[in-house]
């Protein structure tokens, strides 16, 4: 088989993509409920989780060069210690399609097409991430690398068309709520990151990992920039308030332009949705078949697509019964749940590398 | 079933029966065999020399006449005095080519390749002399890429004149041409063509063990080859392989580090690899001013993928998203339709099959008739379906404007898969409102990612993403600053221009 390679820059782009537009759409209520009118705050100290993400991800890349998470929690911890790990991260990605299809399908039927049978959406999202993943992560990171650059000028340009409506008052008084409430709002903002951990089944793939640290760095850097939009415009727009109670509040933004005789841009909000969820799905479905393919040992990842994406919607409906139960699990258990697979997991897999010195390759393997 | 047939092609060539059978020493059994496999009453002539006991074989349809008479029987005749004790290979004919015969097998070749066969009693051998003749169209101006200004010839259906047509414009050595036969009844003349340095040898390997493993009973037109050797990328409605009828447009080509394909009996000639810029072009980009050949090539990728969407759009804006028109265009829109019965999609389905049924019985009319078609079907039926409250006007409006975005794209097959695709980005739109759109639009990206033509991807140089040859993708820069090949393309002379320049005209670009 050919070998595919992508460049870093595009497996980066995978990843920016992929959280910020989910994030966006889903997790902004969360980061408001917690940091209220300080969420920009939360914003910037998130900062600091976002560099230790990005140089965990890297140096395990960097150390373990063609291997995928799968493949070096298995060297790092032994073969069973490592499997069950390896279980649990994949677990992790599931649960993350699970929630992100879940919402994906919530979005479009509570606020825009109220008749549509959810099914349809998530049934749709998953023909176009199944058929994208079964090309290929050359395809995929392509695709993702187009899209891209198509929706940050988007982004941008509705963020300075809601510049009218946007009072910055509403951002006073500062640090009225404590500490306590900044650094909860912080911790959401860190569990909206920790899922670009699935870069760690991508970047084995990647043509050159030299300089992986510096790039991963800013690409978490740029990713927090690209939360300032969204996080700051609810508050301004809507107040603290206001901004609590709303399931999709970016969307309501969006909604809120006008351009002349023009109003009610919804369309735009569709396409940067469904450029975001499509990237992210795809991304995660790709790193799921790829990753129990090699946890079974099985060549070609392909044959895992279909079924893992029936799976998927299946405990979509499982998850909670409807669109409020997603969200206080968002709110009250996915903090502090992400954080520990996305973030803490993967820094005691990196301490434990750097104890043991001489790790050997486990037999029957062979780079 | 694709895949099957490409594994068919790839199994060896069944071996031609009696191939090495030698011609016989005895005049008569040989002519005698030959009318045998023609027929007693078919095309081929015979002419006896009873005093030299020789015989001029030929077929009366791929002869030319007026050479055959003054060149070959004329000199015969002439010489007829010292012919009987010369041997067959010393006699000289002023023919352009004469070839030398053993086998029987050869003689039918020959004789079918329009040449005329001179036997001898008494010898094994046989003389052929190329008399190959027959009408042919001249070159004359492309009907169908007209251009305003540039050159105006096009390729004929002689596969000799569009190989001169291409050697006139390209004077070096490093033109390679490399000739195959194709087809077991047709025996089609195929060439490659390539400029040595400028494409990827590896290239003209690859489209040379591709066309030499295509087996088929015969070759009428290139798309015959063009769909045998297409990459395996599975069902796509995209040409992956680029055909043109304009001998500049091949040799842009050619310069460019692409292969081209010609083949005998048709004037579309192929070039691979082909990517997507290549499809949006028309050549008079590079024949007008750079800004607006720029101006021009933006306009036609936008219009293209109107074409695709527009339809869906608004489909689905006037479906689902009201909202988002202004509210008096709306009334306006919605009073138009007042006493339309169908939905929207249903509206758009009925103009665009209407649109394109009148598209194809003007295409399969005679000129003179066709004209007839589109005053009827765009005028009278068009306005009588209006008013008769069958579709809103509005809906006429986006029909024929996506007809029309359709016509600027300047590749006819590139075209052809927007027409196909425009009626599942409406049904979509029509379940899934906007959203079906987008849809569309990922999946056929996702596609369009995924196809290559002999190696290349489809999008590049936009994705993968090649700055230098962006120069020439959604813009036409100034051909002084257009200095190398498209590199994705291109072989190991990468440069079109030279590095260094002390010529005060090109050293502006720096």
């Amino acid at each position: 088989m050919v070998t595919v390679k992508i460049s870093k820059i595009q497996a980066l782009m995978l990843g920016i993509s992929s959280v910020t537009v989910t994030g966006h759409l889903f997790y902004i209520p969360v980061i408001i409920y917690y940091a209220g009118r300080d969420s920009w705050i939360s914003l910037l100290l998130a900062t600091i989780p976002a560099i230790l993400i990005g140089f965990t991800i890297s140096f395990l890349a960097q150390r373990f060069k063609g291997q995928t998470l799968v493949e070096y929690s298995q060297l790092i911890l032994g073969k069973w210690a490592g499997k069950l790990l390896a279980i649990i991260f994949l677990g992790y990605f599931f649960h993350e399609i699970t929630l992100d299809i879940r919402g994906f399908g919530e979005f479009y039927t509570s606020a825009i097409t109220p008749q549509t049978p959810i099914l349809i959406y998530m049934t749709a999202i998953f023909i176009m991430a199944v058929y994208a993943v079964r090309s290929g992560l050359e395809v995929l990171a392509r695709t993702n690398q187009a899209f891209l650059l198509f929706l940050i000028p988007i982004g941008v340009l509705a963020s300075i068309l809601t510049q009218k409506d946007k009072d910055y008052k509403n951002f006073l008084p500062v640090m009225n709520n404590g500490w306590d409430s900044i650094l909860l709002g912080t911790l959401s903002i860190t569990a909206v990151y920790c899922s670009i951990f699935v870069l760690s089944m991508i970047l084995s793939d990647v043509s050159s990992a030299k300089h992986l640290k510096k790039y991963t760095v800013m690409a978490m850097v740029i990713q927090t920039a690209m939360f300032i939009g969204p996080v700051t415009g609810v508050i301004a727009v809507f107040g603290e308030e206001r901004a609590v109670g709303m399931y999709f509040p970016t969307f309501q933004l969006l909604r809120d332009i006008e351009i002349g005789t023009l109003e009610r841009l919804d369309v735009i909000g569709v396409l940067l949705w469904s450029l975001g969820s499509f990237a992210k799905v795809s991304l995660l479905l790709y790193a799921l078949a790829v990753g129990v393919a090699q946890l079974f040992k099985i060549d070609d990842y392909t044959i895992f697509v279909l079924p893992i994406a029936a799976l998927i919607v299946i405990v979509s409906f499982l998850n909670s019964e409807d669109f409020i139960g997603i969200y206080r699990f968002e709110r009250d258990i996915y903090p502090y749940y992400s954080t520990l697979v996305g973030l803490v997991l993967p820094l005691i897999l990196l301490i434990v590398s750097l104890f043991r010195k001489n790790i050997s390759p486990i037999k029957g393997e062979h780079h | 079933m694709f895949k099957k047939n490409r594994k068919l092609t790839k199994q060896a060539p069944v071996k031609q029966e009696a191939a090495t059978e030698k011609l016989a020493y005895d005049l008569q059994t040989n002519t005698d065999e030959i009318q045998e496999q023609f027929g007693k009453k078919s095309d081929l002539a015979i002419r006896f020399f009873e005093e030299m006991k020789m015989a001029v074989v030929y077929i009366e349809s791929l002869v030319d006449n007026e050479t055959i008479q003054t060149h070959v029987i004329e000199e015969l005749n002439n010489q007829k005095a010292k012919l009987g004790a010369t041997p067959l290979k010393e006699i000289s004919l002023s023919v352009k080519k004469v070839i030398q015969i053993e086998t029987s097998q050869q003689l039918k070749e020959q004789l079918l390749q329009g040449y005329t066969v001179i036997l001898k009693d008494g010898e094994r051998i046989a003389i052929a002399a190329e008399t190959s003749g027959g009408d042919k169209r001249p070159v004359s101006e492309s009907t169908n890429e007209s251009v305003v200004r540039g050159p105006r010839d096009a390729f004929n259906e002689s596969l000799m004149t569009n190989i001169g047509l291409i050697r006139k414009r390209i004077h070096t050595e490093k033109l390679k041409i490399y000739k195959c036969k194709i087809g077991t009844l047709s025996k089609t003349a195929v060439a490659i063509l390539y400029i040595e340095g400028a494409a990827k040898d590896e290239n003209f390997q690859e489209v040379k063990s591709r066309i030499e493993k295509i087996e088929i009973d015969g070759i009428l037109e290139s798309l015959y080859v063009e769909e045998m050797i297409e990459d395996p990328n599975g069902y796509t409605p995209f040409p992956t392989i680029f055909n043109s009828e304009r001998p500049d447009r091949i040799t842009a080509g050619l310069l460019e580090g692409r292969i081209a394909i010609l083949v005998d009996g048709t004037p579309a000639a192929l070039l691979v690899p082909a990517t997507i810029g290549l499809f949006l072009t028309s050549n008079e980009d590079y024949y007008q001013r750079y800004d607006f050949g720029s101006f021009m090539k933006m306009l036609r990728a936008f219009a293209y993928l109107l074409s695709f969407v527009l339809p869906g759009f608004y489909v689905s804006i006037l479906t689902y998203h009201q909202e988002m028109i202004p509210t008096p265009l709306l009334i306006a829109l919605t009073g138009q339709r007042e006493g339309v019965p169908y939905g929207v999609a249903v509206e758009i389905v009925l103009m665009e099959l209407t649109f394109e049924i009148l598209r194809e019985a003007s295409l399969r009319l005679p000129k003179t008739i066709g004209a007839a078609v589109s005053i009827v079907g765009g005028l009278v039926l068009g306005q009588a379906a209006v008013e008769a409250g069958l579709v809103g006007q509005a809906t006429v409006i986006v029909v024929s404007f996506t007809a029309i975005c359709a016509f600027t794209t300047p590749s006819y097959n590139l075209a052809i898969a927007a027409r196909i695709l425009r009626f599942a980005v409406i049904f979509l739109c029509a379940i899934l409102g906007i959203f079906g759109l987008f849809f569309c639009l990922i999946v056929l990206f996702t596609h369009l990612n995924k196809l290559r033509s002999f190696g290349s991807p489809f999008l590049s140089p936009f994705v993968p993403y090649h700055k230098k040859s962006w120069m020439d993708f959604f813009f036409r820069h100034p051909w002084w600053s257009m200095e190398t090949r498209p590199n994705e393309i291109a072989g190991s002379n990468q440069r079109r221009m030279p590095e260094e320049s002390n010529n005060p005209h090109m050293r502006r670009r720096k």
